[in-house]
């Protein structure tokens, strides 16, 4: 999966502060919600909060928070910015 | 009025994305009392009201919230099929001013599909504090359909919305120039192939942007538009051709393709439509403050549990007070009654069923508001939401969704309602899980069962014995889940994407409204079926009139009154009167239901009155108090209720009965709400059979405890 780009990570990977221009989203019932959300190819998303336990983490995004568990953010590839 | 001039009624339809203030916006206009919250999605299903502006009737309709017209739960597709096929006169789509980014993408869909619609720029005020400013005449030649700032919360602006709706409703009014979202030219060019296809199909049927609507729908592989056009195999057989090579190509499907496209026109929009302020305004620091704090990693679990006592606690003691005071209303009232009316039977059943009853129940009133406000705040504030994302990760150790938190939550309410609110969660097999564990939730109807017993007989510890109630129904719902979803709902784990909104300070009026809600909905069962089953419960233990004693009671009274006065006699005559009076309760009808049906509780040693009491429970569980009222009531003095029972039973039964009546039984209305989410009536027997058994069992093993510990 990482191969072809560079410096492929997912959105899960994303540290505290960091933020991502999104590059790819999954071709699935999920991908194409987040896509409708807003994490679609180009939009910034940056790392907010992570839950107690790691897990779920929020992310800033279009102007507002969303919240997403690690699994289902790893369906997201970003380039770092 | 006039009723010569027959109108059609306007339909009104209020769509837009989750928490952008649709319901807010309904109550304001219909005067109605919705629930309203600040987490996202509390409409569940869409609800209507006739109402009038300037002489015409509209009907106004409040949708649930929805991000996209591709809908993906089933409360979303109950809000993309109203518009989608009942096709309202008038679609006012609500925006959250704050967070134009992503409401404008239902927006994008809407304009494509070319209903007649007004853009709601709400929660203005917020978008002002925010530093944002909105070229709002630009967004009217943009979005094609004219745009109102309006913050429901006050009502600014609503007028105007009622009046935009009427006016484009007009035939006479001109329509607005169409607009349509652009794509690149790569999706532009499919678009338009599949478009002349289409034109082919359905000459003269449809208009250019009606053509082109279906074609994007095509091309996005919305399933039920592609059935609808199931007839066109070449149709079908052409989007399929052209989705696969768009993908080949593109390396992005279609679906992602138009949804970035959508995206890409909000941009350019915005750009020109909408200023923000650089600098970072002081609310929004506050907000992230108060996050730091309440979404700390280590301190946030710890709070939230904090918080729930608090409120748990304060229902408990606060309620006390007003509580007191209704009680010696009621105690007056009924010594009123008592001194004037004659005896006779009416007196007995008003004073012994009536009063006693609703009395008895009506007492707990305080502590059901409170514990209402406290629901009202966590969900006005935008708390509930942080709640679901701390709790997350715990919820699906325990086969649950996050989500799961708000039907859980609003379970301690009411379960009925809270059933309805699993419809937020997306995957079917954990919204089931949802549906069957929410039940065991204390909703308010036990809290008067729970208050009664923890009053009677733990009274020195009565606040926590309370709060371990409310413990034990948590960790009874979530231990039933993780054993649900091990066993009869092995479930694949299903994401988790919500929306955090930002903190709202609670309007006074929404709270209000909330508690007020609450509280007449108590008062009303309390007036129907409380006060039918107090009435029906004093007749059952009154009749049959005619009673073979075991006994000549009344010549052994008489026989006593003739000897020498003496403190033998006299304790003699009251155990004689108790005895009869015993042996006429069990002999009545009631006392032949106990008792046909008390050996099942037999190894708790539940005497049949408590069996009496466990009955009605499954009618509402506000019957169980009711019950224990006018069962007690006979032989009630002036200490009342709680010290009538508290004789009855030894603390470990006592304990026992509160876990089986916290745990026994769905009651009618929650067991309606799990046959619709459910969906069968299989999922209900084993919901009863399952919450019947665990009780029972709970309940014999602490009586068993207790006669080891005690
Ligand atoms: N400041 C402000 N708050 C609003 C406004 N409209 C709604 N709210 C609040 O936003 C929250 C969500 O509103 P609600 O009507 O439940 O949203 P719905 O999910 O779209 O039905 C509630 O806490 C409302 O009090 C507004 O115009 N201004
Ligand atoms: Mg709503």
């Amino acid at each position: 999966m990482q191969n072809s780009q560079m410096e492929a990570v997912t959105l899960a990977d994303l540290g505290p502060g960091q933020s991502g221009c999104v590059v790819k989203v999954a071709d699935d019932a999920l991908g194409h919600n987040l896509a409708a959300m807003g994490l679609v190819r180009g939009a910034t998303v940056s790392l907010n909060r992570t839950a107690p336990m790691g897990n779920p983490r929020i992310y800033a995004i279009k102007g507002y928070q969303l919240s997403l568990r690690n699994e289902d953010a790893r369906k997201v590839l970003l380039r770092l910015s | 009025m006039t009723h010569d001039v027959k109108i059609k009624t306007l339909t009104v339809a209020l769509t837009g994305n989750p928490n952008s203030g649709k319901t807010t916006i309904f109550n304001k206009l219909a005067n109605a009392r919705e629930s309203v919250g600040n987490y996202p999605r509390v409409t569940i299903a869409p609800r209507e009201r006739l109402i009038e502006h300037r002489g015409r009737q509209i009907m106004l309709v409040d949708l649930p919230g929805i991000y996209s017209l591709s809908a993906r739960t089933p409360e979303e597709q109950a809000g993309r099929d109203y518009i989608h096929f009942k096709r309202p006169d008038v679609v006012i789509n609500i925006l959250d001013s704050g967070n134009l980014d992503r409401s404008l993408f239902l927006t994008t869909q809407l304009i494509e599909m070319g209903c007649p619609r007004i853009h709601a720029l709400n929660m203005f005020d917020e978008a002002r504090r925010k530093g944002i400013s909105i070229d709002t005449p630009a967004l009217v030649s943009m979005l094609g359909g004219p745009v109102i700032e309006t913050v429901a919360t006050t009502g600014e602006g609503l007028d105007l919305l009622l009046d935009a709706a009427l006016e484009i409703a007009d035939p006479a009014t001109p329509p607005h120039p169409s607009v349509s979202v652009g794509y690149d030219a790569h999706l532009e060019a499919a678009i338009e192939r599949v478009r002349t296809q289409i034109t082919e199909l359905h000459p003269q049927e449809m208009s250019a942007q009606q053509s082109r609507w279906l074609a994007i729908k095509l091309l996005e592989g919305d399933d039920e538009i592609l059935t609808r056009e199931g007839e066109h195999k070449e149709l079908i057989e052409q989007v399929g051709t052209e989705r696969a090579t768009f993908k080949q190509h593109h390396d992005e499907s279609c679906e992602l393709a138009f949804a970035a496209g959508r995206y890409g026109f909000i941009h350019g929009l915005l750009m020109e439509a909408r200023t923000v302020s650089a600098e970072i305004p002081d609310e929004a620091m506050l907000h992230t403050r108060v996050d730091d704090i309440l979404l700390h990693r280590w301190l946030g679990l710890p709070i939230l549990l904090g918080l729930m006592w608090v409120m748990f606690e304060t229902t408990f003691t606060l309620g006390a007070y007003p509580t007191d005071i209704i009680k010696s209303g009621v105690d007056a009232l009924s010594g009123l009654l008592g001194g004037i009316l004659p005896d006779s039977m009416i007196k007995d059943l008003l004073l012994n069923g009536v009063l006693a009853g609703v009395g008895g129940t009506i007492v707990f009133l305080p502590n059901v508001v409170i514990l209402f406000f406290f629901l009202a705040l966590f969900s006005e504030t935008g708390y509930i939401a942080r709640g679901a994302f701390l709790l997350d990760r715990l919820m699906h150790l325990f086969g649950l969704h996050g989500k799961a938190l708000i039907p859980l939550i609003m379970g301690y309410g009411c379960n009925a309602p809270a059933i309805m609110a699993t419809r937020t969660i997306e995957g079917r097999r954990s919204r089931i899980i949802t549906s069957l564990v929410t039940p065991f939730m204390c909703c308010s109807a036990r809290l008067p069962v729970m208050m009664l017993f923890a009053g009677a007989f733990f009274s020195a510890h009565a606040g926590s014995m309370v709060f371990a109630m409310y413990l034990l129904s948590i960790v009874t719902a979530l231990g039933s889940a993780i054993l649900f979803s091990k066993t009869v709902l092995r479930s694949m784990p299903e994401p988790f994407v919500m929306e955090l909104p930002p903190y709202r300070l609670p309007s006074i009026r929404a709270v209000l409204f909330h508690m007020w809600e609450n509280a007449a909905g108590f008062l009303q069962k309390v007036g129907s079926v409380i006060l039918v089953g107090s009435i029906v419960i004093w007749f059952l233990q009154e009749f049959p009139r005619e009673i073979t004693f075991s006994q000549n009671y009344d010549a052994a009274l008489t026989e006593l009154a003739s000897q020498p006065a003496s403190d033998e006699r006299v304790s003699e005559e009251e155990r004689l009167t108790a005895e009869r009076d015993r042996e006429k309760l069990e002999k009545s009808y009631l006392g032949r239901i106990g008792m046909a049906v008390a050996p099942v509780f037999e190894p708790m040693g539940f005497g049949w009155k408590d069996t009496v009491a466990i009955l009605t429970g499954v009618v509402a569980k506000e019957a169980v108090v009711a019950s224990y009222a006018v069962l007690y009531a006979q032989s009630k003095e002036s200490e009342g209720l709680m010290s009538a029972i508290s004789g009855t039973m030894n603390p470990a039964q006592a304990f026992a009965f509160m876990v089986f009546a916290l745990l026994y039984l769905p009651c009618l209305a929650t067991i309606g709400a799990i046959r619709r989410e459910a969906g069968s009536w299989k999922w209900v027997g084993f919901s009863v059979a399952y919450s019947l058994g665990l009780a029972w069992t709970l309940a014999l093993i602490i009586v068993n405890l207790g006669r080891v510990l005690l």
